[in-house]
């Protein structure tokens, strides 16, 4: 959860979005995209545990065990592969906080932010700013739906625990909302994340490092 | 190659100005005023690239608002 919440290219793009509509509209209608922003960044990951659920359920009535030895030496070799690649891949080497997606693919989301206009673009735009970073985020769901599916089912129900989930990984987008609403600006919010950034860099890796060690060794996960 | 679009930057300007707070009447002012000053350093070239064109409106920018000159200089380096 942790690992979600410090990605950078939802907020990255949130605070884009906030800052260009708050411009461009009235404080009200800003307010009202912003909402179906978020909306659109909670829907991919709900869809996500909704396939993966349906996956899940579907191998169960097969021979296929996904919580065998491979599957969990594969997922954590994997979650280490993905700590070393956020270190030298996640941010670009320049002086901003250029990501890892390309230049067009940073240019296009900046024009699609300006051709916002009504509730289903800044929905469409929310829902597609959280794909690029799946590449970094999938597995972590994977292990998410697996966990809960397999240990959490008699404490509570399943759907109540990946709701939660999805709230609390979006919640930097909620931070950044009321960060704007208090008087800062995208230039504040852009100073904070140059300053922070060698701290991400770090932190981010050694949670995926952190998470694979405990799937190997506690097995608390499976 | 694409031309000098004095109407874009301006109006790209304003919507920066005016989310970060800066009132509509004092930021069409300096803009217009920035623009001018970039306007009198051109003069002389008909071919610029990007960057310097970015780092002369940063310049003058500058004088008047630094958040606005620091949001316009990283405006595509935030993602």
């Amino acid at each position: 959860m942790l690992i979600i919440v410090s990605m950078k290219l939802i907020p990255g793009v949130f605070a884009h979005f906030y800052h260009y509509t708050f411009g461009k509209y009235s404080a009200r209608k800003a307010s009202n995209l912003s909402i179906f922003f978020i909306f659109g960044v909670e829907a991919l990951p709900a869809l996500i545990f909704a396939t993966l659920n349906l996956i899940f359920c579907a191998l169960s009535y097969t021979s296929l065990d996904l919580s065998n030895e491979i599957f969990l030496w594969a997922i954590a070799g994997l979650l280490i592969a993905l700590g070393v690649a956020f270190f030298f891949f996640y941010f670009r080497r320049s002086s901003g906080t250029e990501l890892f997606i390309s230049r067009r693919n940073a240019s296009n989301f900046i024009k699609k932010i300006k051709l916002v206009k009504n509730h289903s673009d800044a929905f469409v735009l929310g829902f597609v700013s959280g794909i690029p970073e799946l590449l970094f985020t999938l597995p972590l769901y994977l292990v998410v739906i697996v966990s809960v599916t397999k240990n959490f089912l008699i404490i509570m129900p399943c759907s109540l625990i990946l709701t939660l989930f999805i709230l609390i990984t979006i919640s930097p987008l909620f931070f950044i909302y009321a960060y704007f609403r208090n008087g800062n600006n995208l230039a504040n919010f852009l100073r904070l994340r140059i300053k922070n950034k060698t701290f991400f860099r770090f932190f981010v890796p050694i949670l995926y490092f952190v998470l694979a060690i405990l799937i190997i060794i506690s097995r608390v996960v499976f | 190659m694409e031309y000098f679009d004095e109407k874009l930057i301006k109006q790209n300007l304003k919507i920066d100005a005016r989310a970060i707070g800066i009132p509509s009447g004092s930021a069409e002012i300096f803009i217009e005023k920035t623009l001018e000053n970039v306007k009198k350093q051109l003069k002389n070239k008909t071919i610029i690239t990007n960057k310097d064109l970015e780092r002369i409106i940063t310049k003058e920018l500058k004088k008047y608002n630094s958040d606005l000159a620091y949001i316009y200089k990283n405006r595509d380096k935030i993602i």
